[in-house]
């Protein structure tokens, strides 16, 4: 095969001289290549199996220059000429922008004494550039064009403004566009793009799509709630045309993620005895073209998340959540059925009931399964290896940077899109077998799921990478799951790889995690292993951490770990933890993270000969005594006080550690005032902690028990027999029967 | 319209005869208007199964509407209004667009494919660039008339420039891209196997696409005309009663593998059906296009 082409230098080469090689060849096109290239110009194959080359031949002078003139008669034929050059050819669009005529564009467009059907054929052309390849529409943005279609956005002629909002549509509908601070830096832009709204249905269409791309922070939610988006936006659901309801929804969605105030406001709004839900409703209808279906699904299912819809209302059960399922199946296009996955994770993440409706469907699960296994298309993998081959030859220099670009455009977006398949997927296991047991058994059955699971915990991409941790994550709430088919997948190595890596996001962090803390439980056979790998220094860096979730889930799998331990490791998260950092724990904001510091003391102090030998480390047993009189003094709330005593209780276990407490007569005086406290969780703890004191067999319990009685302790425990509480009256039996 | 009559095993009233139809829009419909809806005219070869038609039948009032429906969703004003007067039936109140419709259906019907991009270019300035396929058929077709008028440096000149560009970004245009080229392999083009190309439907398969992205631009919210669903869904029933062993009176019979038959286009009778071409056949042709 032969390809052609043509070196940089004649792309952009002076004007006079390409003049001169299309006046000479016009009349001979096939010798035309011959006659510009040397002969080296024309290359045997490389060996890549590139695509058919065409040679990309430079604007005529001519055209370059008429369009140049300050002559409006002039110039604009030679736009006209020039817009029809580039409909339908990004090579058409690379040339035009490397020949810098994007300056000269915008320089009519604000050019006064040009006319307005001059500037309209302009916009089209500038609109037809930005119907490019991505960073044909990056060069549009850097060259300024937003602020200039911005300005005849607000001339009196409609038609110009319509071509202005369709053009600024089309650059902000790219998604690396990232130009919406322009619009929010003057504050009449956003209501007077809203107040044109009303004048044409394209303007309709158009000002939807920029609002949608431009809304991307709860700030900007609110600048457009508050200059009337929603009223507006009911009335574009009120067109007749699906192509306005459409944006107009999409619009709505936007505006109402995670927003309270916009959803309120969607709430109260109504028009012509309808409200605004109702209309919503009505897009979810079966005879409504599939895009509708799941946008209003999507905002119904945003309504509820918000709380303005319950959870049982029908119009979640008996539309959104079966439109969404339903469009999950294999019948559906790739794009429908990540959309709809991805809106059904949302709606059944935080929803026992809703998660169980869900799992109802026969399909959902299999459909599920086959987003796994969509991978790249042969021809693809083809093209990926072309540009690296592109890359590493010097002769297509001209053609290289449009070529790379289209190609990695064309590539990226089919890994975008099997990429996003699998992250949808995971979104919805997770969200499926978040409470049940009996949906994670089926979703474990799925084919492939943990190979792919354990590939994508690896991905360099932080979406998906986030998205399997949290279908993990939801697998790892079964006990049975841990017990089995965690032992056969090592899924905890790239968790734990995923935990020590700084560039995991706090997010993923978080759910890594509390994955971990489930996969330590004692039964759980990847605990070994996971010890091995230096799990316990690992959980106490993340103690330190700033975020609340972290610190907590740090102690939490601490406690885990140290649950009927060997002793080994409870003297390792000894050390590993210091003691400073037990207290700051101890004085956390969170009262979760005290509690599980507290239990992780508990479970360290747990077994007799454990309890003497550490209690005797060092300053230990002094430090924990510290802790406890400090948690028991502070005003903490009686769960916690609870777990403080009971650290007390076990330390009554051991047999030297039993000293602790009789030496110290403030604790004693604390241990015997918990015994009336109006908390019965309180009195039930401290009397679990005099039991263990006064207990009878034990080498010098007579002296306990007389120095007890002395204290009262006895009369106490008589009184308390009365107790109504069952579990209460038992340790005080148990106790009084130590005593003789 | 023949074609409907075909099937229907209709026979033409007081039409100019239904080769007078092919490239053109009919200019009368009456016999349309007056036939025998279709399913009563099945009946009496009834084939497979009792006769149940009669319950089906639907009022004619409703089929001259499916024509009505038909003749100004596919742009045929002229026919669109005499139907309007022999049938007794309002036109629909957006017809005023159908001149521009009828301007462009004109020069792809006539070959004049340029102009009719340049008036698209014109009066649908994103049209074009947002659906690239349909750039590429009507860009195809400017090549097929080329080739049709034996201009073959123009033709490979127009190839090289502006459809190799499309052929890189899709694999199935290059290969439709590849079919067309073919032609100019051929010392005969109209013997060929890819002859079909070269027939005045392929124009007019290009025409209704055009037709159909047009209709979508102007916000409308059927661009195919209700009879093709009709007919599209007639064929969806026949196959599942097959598939299920119903037996049941088949009330059409075509090949609905060839796309021209479901987009209801007028078949022509000059050109003979072609069988597809053996797929070794482009082997040859397999070498780059622009170096022929």
């Amino acid at each position: 095969m032969v390809v052609t082409v043509r070196p940089q230098e004649a792309a952009g080469s002076p004007a006079r001289e390409s003049r001169r090689l299309e006046t000479d060849t016009s009349s001979q096109p096939s010798q035309q290549l011959m006659d510009v290239e040397s002969p080296s110009g024309y290359l045997t194959a490389s060996p890549s199996p590139a695509p058919v080359s065409a040679p990309m031949s430079p604007l005529s002078p001519t055209l370059v220059e008429d369009i140049e003139s300050p002559d409006e008669e002039v110039c604009l034929p030679a736009v006209l000429q020039l817009r029809s050059r580039l409909i339908g050819s990004n090579r058409q669009k690379h040339l035009v922008i490397e020949q810098g005529l994007v300056t000269r564009l915008l320089q009519i467009m604000i050019e006064p004494k040009f006319s307005n059907e001059f500037k309209i054929a302009v916009t089209h052309t500038l609109g037809s550039l930005a119907k490019g390849l991505d960073f044909h529409v990056k060069a549009l943005i850097d060259h300024g064009a937003v602020p200039v279609l911005l300005n005849s956005v607000v001339d009196t002629d409609p038609k110009l403004i319509e071509a202005s909002l369709g053009c600024l549509r089309s650059i902000f509908q790219c998604a690396n566009a990232r130009s919406e601070d322009t619009l929010y830096s003057d504050p009449s832009i956003i209501p007077h793009l809203i107040g044109l709204m009303p004048t044409s249905v394209n303007n309709q269409i158009s000002v939807a799509t920029i609002l949608t791309s431009a809304c991307k922070t709860r700030e900007h939610q609110d600048i457009l709630c508050q200059h009337g988006l929603v009223p507006s936006l009911f009335q574009l659901l009120g067109s007749p045309h699906s192509s306005v309801q459409l944006p107009g929804l999409q619009c709505l969605t936007i505006l109402m993620f995670s927003n309270e105030n916009a959803t309120k406001l969607v709430s109260e709004m109504s028009l012509n005895d309808q409200t605004m839900i109702e209309r919503i409703e009505t897009f979810m209808d079966r005879h409504r073209k599939i895009d509708l279906q799941l946008e209003a699904s999507k905002c119904i299912a945003y309504l509820y998340r918000c709380g303005v819809l319950d959870e049982s209302d029908k119009r979640i059960t008996f539309k959104a959540l079966p439109c969404v399922v339903r469009m999950t199946k294999k019948e559906a296009s790739l794009e429908h059925r990540i959309f709809a996955a991805d809106t059904l994770s949302y709606l059944i993440e935080i929803s026992a009931e809703l998660q169980r409706i869900a799992a109802i469907s026969n399909h959902l699960i299999s459909s599920m399964a086959s987003f796994l296994t969509m991978d790249l298309s042969q021809e693809d993998k083809r093209a990926l290896r072309n540009i690296s081959a592109d890359s590493s030859s010097h002769q297509q220099l001209s053609m290289n940077r449009y070529h790379m670009a289209q190609i990695k455009q064309k590539v990226d977006q089919t890994t975008n899109l099997s990429r996003d398949m699998k992250r949808s997927a995971f979104k919805v296991y997770a969200a499926l077998g978040a409470n049940d047991e009996e949906i994670r058994k089926r979703i474990i059955d799925t084919e492939h799921l943990l190979p792919c699971l354990l590939e994508c915990l690896e991905d360099s991409n932080l979406d998906l990478q986030t998205a399997a941790i949290g279908c993990l994550h939801s697998l790892s709430r079964s006990v049975q799951l841990l017990r089995t088919t965690f032992q056969d997948h090592p899924v905890w190595r790239p968790l734990m790889n995923i935990l020590s890596l700084p560039t995991s996001t706090v997010g993923m962090l978080i759910v890594a995690s509390s994955t971990l803390c489930n996969l330590l439980l004692e039964f759980s056979p990847s605990k070994e292993p996971i010890l091995e790998s230096g799990a316990i220094s690992l959980l106490c860096q993340l103690t330190h951490k700033f975020e609340p979730a972290l610190r907590l889930n740090g102690v939490w799998a601490l406690m885990n770990l140290s649950f009927q331990a060997d002793q080994m490791i409870k003297v390792q998260i000894i050390k590993s933890l210091e003691s400073d950092q037990v207290f700051r724990l101890l004085a956390d904001q969170d009262v979760n993270v005290v509690m599980k510091t507290l239990g992780l003391i508990r479970n360290i102090l747990s077994n007799k000969n454990h309890i003497d030998n550490i209690m005797g480390m060092d300053d230990y047993g002094k430090q924990i005594m510290q802790a406890v009189v400090l948690i028991l003094e502070s005003d903490r709330i009686p769960e916690v006080k609870e777990q403080a005593l009971c650290i007390l209780g076990h330390i009554a276990d051991g047999d030297a550690a039993k000293d602790f407490i009789m030496s110290n007569e403030d604790v004693l005086k604390k241990v015997i005032s918990y015994m009336t406290h109006h908390s019965t969780r309180l009195r039930t703890a401290a009397v679990f902690c005099i039991q263990n004191l006064i207990w009878a067999k034990e080498r010098g319990a007579t002296e306990r028990q007389q120095r007890l009685k002395q204290m009262g302790v006895d009369k106490i425990l008589q009184q308390l027999f009365e107790s109504d509480d069952a579990t209460l009256a038992e340790k005080v039996k148990g106790a009084l029967e130590q005593m003789p | 319209m023949s074609f409907l009559m075909d099937n229907f095993n209709l026979q033409p009233r007081g039409l100019g005869g239904a080769a007078s139809l092919m490239t053109e829009p009919p200019a009368s419909c009456s016999a349309m208007a007056e036939a025998h809806p279709p399913y009563s005219s099945a009946s009496s070869q009834s084939r497979h199964a009792p006769n149940l038609s009669h319950r089906l039948n639907p009022p004619r009032e409703a089929i001259n509407r499916l024509i009505m429906n038909y003749l100004v969703t596919e742009g045929f004003k002229e026919a669109a209004e005499k139907f309007q007067n022999e049938a007794n039936i309002a036109l629909p109140n957006d017809v005023g667009d159908m001149d521009n419709r009828i301007k462009i259906r004109t020069a792809i019907q006539t070959g004049q494919i340029r102009d009719a991009i340049l008036i698209v270019h014109q009066l649908y300035p994103e049209l074009l660039d947002d659906d690239r396929y349909l750039f590429f058929h009507l860009q195809q077709q400017q090549l097929i008339e080329l080739i049709r008028e034996s201009r073959v440096e123009e033709a490979l000149k127009f190839a090289s420039e502006q459809l190799a560009e499309r052929g890189e970004e899709d694999p199935a245009i290059l290969e439709e891209l590849e079919r067309t080229m073919a032609l100019l392999a051929f010392e005969n083009p109209e013997q060929s196997p890819f002859a079909n190309l070269l027939s005045a439907s392929h124009r007019q398969k290009v025409a209704s696409e055009l037709n159909a992205a047009l209709l979508k631009a102007e916000n409308a919210e059927y661009s195919q005309p209700k009879l093709a669903g009709l007919l599209k869904l007639l064929l969806w029933s026949q196959k599942e009663l097959v598939k299920k062993g119903v037996e049941y009176k088949r009330v059409l019979d075509f090949d609905p593998s060839d796309p021209m038959d479901i987009s209801l286009m007028p078949k022509t009778r000059n050109s003979q059906p072609q069988p597809p071409p053996p797929p070794q056949q482009l082997d040859y042709l397999g070498g780059p296009l622009i170096d022929q």
